[in-house]
């Protein structure tokens, strides 16, 4: 098992050639070039929207896009507050109520995948039993299946549950996108541990339930961490459930964003602030944990 | 004091797993409602539900409709997974260099991801509008990318690129990120071009993340909806009308919810199948890197 | 009973084998060495002891008590992993004080202290209490995982190669230390290697273990004296055992072993003629230590076998020569003065009365200089 390329000190590229010392000038500015091209059309968007968010409903429309314009922040204070200003003649002051709805529903659904999800995956990762290699599919098997097979049949059930337009209920729905990704990656963290390190533990006399929180737990933290963001960041970004299974007390933000548009108008301005508001938290972790990110996502990459 | 160990060891890990279990069992119950459902002419409106056997299926393979939907729906992940493919491999190859100020761009590319698709497709449509930025950089006049019938399915998979490279990139990354050095060292010294080391080396080497990448692009892109909704709703004239949108609008505008899922029944079974065939292709191809 | 004893014991991993029928004793206060190759099964055996892998077949009896089907913090013992197996998320104080805190009555924290302290001193660890694992030498996380194996007062010490991954100085310095805290330990102990020296040293008895089944058991003289087979000859001592394959002959008035092409001759020894003789017609093996054989530049009587040194190695106090003679290859070790260099021609002579015989499948038949009554 050689060294992987990143850990050498001089690193090789795909292009055969050591970089840094030999890579030829042309070579860098191609790799330059790319990297830019390929930034400014990810940014790109993000960036115009933002710009919008500035904008007044006037500047938006105008036939040649406006690059210099005086910004605004009142797309933003009708959306917070609910002030009506001059040029905005309907006002959504429940979109904030959308925003806490999302931060209730994910923060629940992650919490509680994580409580459930947890000692599912140490099971996994541990344990012998018949039918393990089963269950472990069926909760990869969420993954596969389309939303809308399983959201009618549960919109009835909602329905007669009073479960419908409810955040427990909603909190429920969630964990077809939460568990099966909590489970599938933690069990790989929990694999990872030597077996001796816990049986060591076990010799020194302490008991099954002892030897996870106090040795297999804190061994997997860094894991957990990133895992959790990873789910926070795929329950948040959610729409057909909140869509089908709530209304307008239990809509996510991201149900909210499509209340802008309507038959008679359509409120830009409000629109794109909804938006930067909607992806404001993400913003926020991505830019904490963006080390921690890649670096989870690829850990289940590679344990597949 | 003494437990016994036979005991433990069978009771304990049913009861670390029993809360997931019973959610589990919890979501199965659904599932196997919807297959039963696909069996009746439940309609939301009527009180009524009858047990009607494969008619629903019957009406289906009949309908020119379903046809086209499902054409679409094939049509579109093929091409989706491909574009992204190369393009995130292409990301990938480009962000694994050591280029000064690499690691920034590696946290800004991931910016797309953090988003959710249907706030993306929000930000395309105003591009994409009449009066959007892009006809004006493309020197277009009032073309309506998303409202025209030739375009607005290539729309929607531009929007869906520009969403899922970056996830692509990441796994790809990752996957060059591991590869061992050696093999490049010998390669350095029989003199291989790039494009050899390239074809012979990484490719062969990555093929695991490839066909990773390319399940889940395989089975969200089958599944498309969010962006769909948000921009063209299956229009104009149904040239998105993908299988998950129009069982949406069959069962939630419609209220024919056994026909609906009968839809979704079919769609499942294209997803299984793919990505069984993909996960068997995976684990070869993780033996075969591992021996290489 | 024993104090523990193992009967039967069976351990199967799917298809494979690991430990075949082993019965094994170790009395109250005995240190037990389970000597064998990689793979043997010793590790098996010790965790099924520890309670940590299941018991295919048989039982384990510790204390005249079954623990077949007790959990591991239920059986009264402790272990020094292989493979260290240290807590890496707790400080070297963390990882030994660790077993401490599971004992009832509950132990104090400045006793607890003392204790650590008392064993890190033992060990020569003490300046490490602070470090976690990921920070220490090979070297010291071995002495770590042995300390967190002696800070309890079990029933059992169960030991698995808690020395091998030392370079060398310092495995012998800590063989010495396992003697001194083995004479102060009341405890029984059950410590696997693969080093016939540690077990020599420190065994009181030594269980030989082959593929999972044990080939002998004896003390150490028993084992290096009478061997009872090939096998376990040839893992007491290095250079290992010369083996020659042969016959016994009747020469003029006396029984000979020769070798297939008569090259290596010598007489056999009164004490064993008589069981010997009556393998007249068989393939023998004859065992001849290195320590067995006389080198000289001249044959100072009749009986001295001709060869020439292929190889020598010259280590100070002592010599190995690598001399063939026809179609063998006897290792002999020589004093410190004694050094023939290579293509030189010798002559040597075999100590008779120390070889062993081994038939043909490698069982001993006798050995010499001792009085045998046959098998």
């Amino acid at each position: 098992m050689g060294k992987s390329r990143q850990k050498r000190g001089q690193e090789l590229t795909m292009y055969g050639k050591i970089s840094g010392e030999t890579r030829k000038k042309s070579q860098t500015v191609f790799v330059y070039a790319g990297i830019v091209l390929f930034l400014v059309f990810a940014l790109f968007p993000i960036i115009w929207i933002l710009l919008m968010s500035l904008k007044t409903d006037k500047d938006i429309i105008s036939s040649v896009p406006k690059i210099f314009f005086s910004p605004t922040l009142d797309n933003y204070k009708t959306l917070i507050f609910g002030i009506k200003s001059a040029g905005s003649e309907i006002s959504r002051p429940d979109f904030i109520l959308y925003f806490k709805n999302s931060l209730i529903i994910t923060t629940g659904a992650v919490l509680t995948s994580l409580a459930v999800g947890i000692p599912a995956a140490y099971a996994l990762a541990r344990f012998k039993f018949k039918l393990k290699e089963d269950i472990a599919f069926t909760f990869l098997s969420f993954r596969f299946a389309p939303e809308i097979a399983v959201i009618i049949p549960i919109f009835t059930i909602y329905k007669m549950l009073f479960l419908y337009n409810t955040y427990i209920g909603m909190i429920l729905v969630y964990q077809l996108i939460t568990l099966p990704l909590i489970i599938w990656i933690m069990r790989g963290y929990f694999e990872d541990i030597p077996v001796e390190i816990e049986q060591a533990a076990r010799v020194d006399g302490y008991s099954w339930l002892k030897v996870f929180s106090k040795i297999a737990l804190p061994l997997v933290k860094p894991g957990l961490a990133s895992t959790a963001i990873l789910s926070f960041i795929f329950a948040w970004n959610n729409f057909i459930f909140g869509l089908v299974l709530g209304a307008k007390e239990t809509f996510p933000a991201t149900v909210g964003t499509l209340g802008f548009i309507s038959y008679e108008s359509v409120l830009w301005g409000q629109m794109a602030a909804a938006s930067m508001i909607t992806i404001l938290p993400e913003i926020i972790i991505a830019f904490f944990i963006q080390k921690y990110l890649v670096s989870g996502l690829s850990m289940g990459a590679i344990r597949g | 004091m003494s437990s016994r160990k036979s005991m433990s060891n069978k009771i304990v890990p049913y009861l670390f797993i029993l809360p997931a279990l019973l959610l589990t069992i919890g979501i199965l119950y659904p599932f196997l409602l919807s297959l039963l459902y696909s069996l009746t002419d439940y309609h939301l409106g009527s009180p009524v539900t009858k047990f009607i056997g494969l008619s629903n299926y019957l009406r289906l393979f009949g309908s020119t409709y379903f046809w086209k939907s499902l054409g679409l729906t094939l049509g579109f992940a093929a091409a989706a997974v491909t574009v992204q493919l190369i393009l995130g491999l292409c990301g990938a190859m480009l962000l694994d260099t050591d280029v000064k100020g690499i690691k920034i761009a590696r946290s800004l590319i991931i910016l797309p991801l953090m988003m959710p698709p249907v706030v993306a497709a929000l930000m395309w449509k105003v591009i994409m509008a009449p009066n959007g930025i892009l006809n004006y950089l493309t020197g277009l006049s009032q073309y309506s990318w998303l409202g025209s019938n030739s375009t607005a399915l290539i729309s929607i998979l531009i929007i869906d690129t520009w969403i899922y490279t970056p996830f692509v990139t990441v796994i790809l990354l990752a996957g060059l990120r591991s590869l061992p050095a050696e093999p490049y060292e010998a390669a350095l010294l029989d003199g291989g071009s790039a494009w050899f080391t390239f074809r012979s080396l990484t490719l062969p080497m990555i093929k695991p993340f490839l066909i990773l990448a390319a399940l889940f692009r395989t089975i969200d892109s089958l599944k498309a909806f969010d962006i769909i909704y948000a921009t063209t709703k299956g229009g104009p004239g149904s040239s998105t009308m993908l299988l998950q949108v129009k069982a949406y609008f069959e069962s939630f505008r419609h209220y024919n919810m056994g026909y609906a899922l009968s839809h979704m029944m079919i769609l499942w079974l294209v997803i299984f199948f793919i990505s069984r065939f993909l996960v068997k292709n995976w684990g070869k191809a993780v033996k075969s890197a591992a021996r290489n | 009973m024993a104090f523990i004893s193992l009967v039967d014991v069976t351990k199967r991993y799917g298809a494979t084998t690991a430990v075949d029928c082993v019965s094994l004793d170790c009395d109250r206060g005995e240190f037990l060495v389970i000597l064998g190759p990689a793979g043997a099964g010793k590790t098996s055996i010790l965790k099924m002891i520890a309670g940590i892998e299941d018991i295919t077949s048989g039982e384990i009896f510790i204390d005249s008590t079954k623990i077949n089907h007790l959990a591991p913090h239920a059986i009264d013992a402790s272990m020094a992993f292989e493979t260290y197996a240290l807590y890496p998320h707790m400080t070297v104080f963390e990882n030994l004080s660790f077993p401490l805190k599971t004992i009832r009555p509950k132990w104090s924290s400045v006793e607890i202290e003392r204790r650590a302290n008392e064993i890190a001193e033992l060990l020569g660890i003490r300046n490490l209490l602070d470090r976690y694992p990921s920070e220490l030498s090979g070297g010291q996380k071995q002495r770590v995982s042995l300390g967190r194996c002696l800070i309890k007062d079990p029933k059992v010490y169960l030991m698995d190669e808690p020395i091998s991954h030392l370079d060398a100085k310092l495995r012998h310095e800590m063989r010495r230390q396992l003697k001194r805290i083995k004479d102060r330990l009341s405890a029984s102990v059950i410590y696997v290697t693969h080093d016939y020296m540690e077990s020599l040293s420190l065994a009181d008895r030594i269980a030989v273990l082959n593929k999972g089944k044990i080939v002998q058991i004896g003390t150490p003289a028993d084992l290096y004296q009478r061997p009872a087979n090939t096998f376990v000859a040839s893992l007491m001592g290095y250079p290992k055992i010369n083996l020659v394959e042969g016959s016994i002959e009747q020469r003029k008035n006396s029984l000979v072993f020769t070798s297939a092409d008569s090259t290596v001759v010598f007489s056999i020894p009164g004490s064993v003629k008589a069981t010997v003789e009556k393998q007249k017609n068989n393939t023998l093996f004859a065992g001849i230590r290195p320590n067995a054989v006389v080198i000289s530049q001249v044959p100072e009587s009749s009986g001295w076998n001709k060869g020439r040194v292929v190889l020598n190695e010259v280590l100070g106090y002592r010599n190995i020569h690598h001399v063939k003679i026809g179609g063998s290859v006897l290792n002999v070790i020589s004093k410190g003065k004694e050094i023939f260099d290579k293509n030189h021609e010798v002559y040597v002579r075999i100590k008779s009365d120390r070889v062993l015989f081994f038939d043909k499948a490698g069982n001993e038949i006798a050995a010499g200089g001792r009085n045998d009554d046959g098998y």
